[in-house]
């Protein structure tokens, strides 16, 4: 009876430590970085900067400011998804190409850790300074101002006329002579 | 005296019963909502366009990474006295893309054979082209004592190659030509072109 008693506990004790190996692989698994495939021609690239200011003066019980300047500097990248061109979008007719390429979009935004530079901050006595959290966040709204001010830039009209270049060129390498490029107008595109 | 006792009791009362009546009716504030800190949010400033480049770059793949770095400071003596101080650390997570293709900039004419309805192209190698991580893929997970922006920034850093690092771990590059053959072989089928050969500069015997 005692020994059944021993054997069960030693299965119990397996299987917990079976269980929790299990554990370790899913969470390991979770952990590789995932690939996913792209067809993006990008086509322009701008660099902008932005003075991120702000005053933390709103709460009525906090004694005292609290303000920061923050400086920063991000790439604006546009470009047009090769995988939407097709048979349809082509017409080949002795030596004539007529294609119709996709609406531009903007493709991403990157904004470097080291191009985020606090200028200035100013905290009275009675306050915390601003901790790393706090900065990323005022940082990250101003990443959110830059993303949705990028139309206003012209990036997309200055990405299609890129792209229509570096097609035109392309089709001049590959021996083509009159070659007409047009953009689709149907659907308007942006960062997801 | 317990008569005035009991008349404040009921005053009191009556007090509370109204507060909590007009609580119920939102004519006034909650506790709650009346110490809490306002959000902190930035003015609107205006963006300067620096630089306007010109590129070519088709982004053939992506990978998406999720890392944790922390960071910790030793603890050190307060000036002039024994007592010290306590170590400062920072964990962060992050959240990073790191994209790769072809930069077609580099594609020079003679790299480009045609005979016919066949087209040959010596494409240059792939490599990475952009590493994202913005402010907004961050999340401070644990923060003890002072961190400057520049010593947060060389945590960053350190996420940043550690992402590069395990992209590159996964075959980014070699995914990456792989995925330009076909994008370009389906481009170059559409134009007209039957027989099509890819190669890349870095994969040539």
């Amino acid at each position: 009876m005692r020994s059944s008693i021993y054997l069960l506990f030693i299965l119990f004790i397996l299987f917990i430590s079976s269980s929790c190996n299990q554990k370790e692989k899913a969470v390991q698994k979770q952990l590789i970085p995932i690939i996913k495939q792209l067809s993006d021609l990008a086509t322009v690239e701008y660099v902008v900067t932005k003075i991120i200011k702000a005053n933390d003066d709103k709460t009525w019980y906090k004694i005292g400011d609290r303000k920061i300047l923050m400086s920063c500097k991000a790439s604006l990248i546009a470009g047009i998804d090769l995988s939407k061109i097709n048979e349809e979008n082509i017409q080949v007719h002795r030596g004539e190409i007529t294609m119709i390429l996709p609406q531009a979009k903007l493709l991403y935004i990157n904004i470097r850790p080291e191009d985020i530079k606090t200028e200035y901050e100013d905290v009275s006595f009675f306050r915390t300074p601003y901790n790393n959290a706090e900065r990323d966040a005022l940082a990250a709204q101003g990443e959110s101002q830059i993303k949705n001010s990028a139309d206003s830039l012209g990036i997309l009209q200055a990405a299609e006329v890129n792209a229509s270049l570096v097609i035109s060129n392309f089709l001049k390498k590959a021996g083509y002579e009159n070659i007409n490029i047009r953009f689709d107008r149907e659907k308007t595109q942006g960062l997801q | 005296m317990t008569r005035t006792i009991k008349k404040y009791l009921v005053i009191v009362a009556i007090l509370l019963g109204i507060l909590f009546l007009l609580r119920k009716i939102d004519w006034l504030p909650s506790f709650g909502n009346f110490f809490r800190s306002e959000p902190l949010t930035i003015d609107n400033t205006p963006i300067l366009i620096k630089e306007i480049n010109n590129l070519a770059q088709l982004i053939t793949i992506t990978s998406f990474d999720e890392v944790v770095m922390d960071s910790i400071k030793k603890s050190k003596k307060l000036p002039g006295t024994i007592f010290p101080v306590p170590a400062s650390k920072i964990v962060l997570i992050a959240k990073g893309q790191v994209m790769a293709g072809v930069d077609l900039k580099k594609l020079n004419n003679e790299d480009v054979m045609i005979k016919n309805d066949s087209i040959s192209i010596l494409f240059p190698p792939p490599q990475i082209l952009n590493t994202i991580l913005n402010p907004s893929d961050f999340e401070t997970f644990d923060e003890t004592g002072v961190w400057s922006s520049e010593e947060v920034n060389q945590v960053k850093v350190r996420i940043r190659e550690k992402i590069i690092q395990r992209a590159l771990e996964q075959n980014l590059l070699f995914k990456a030509s792989e995925r330009c053959k076909i994008i370009m072989e389906n481009f170059l089928r559409n134009i007209g072109f039957t027989r099509i050969q890819i190669t890349f500069k870095d994969q040539l015997p």
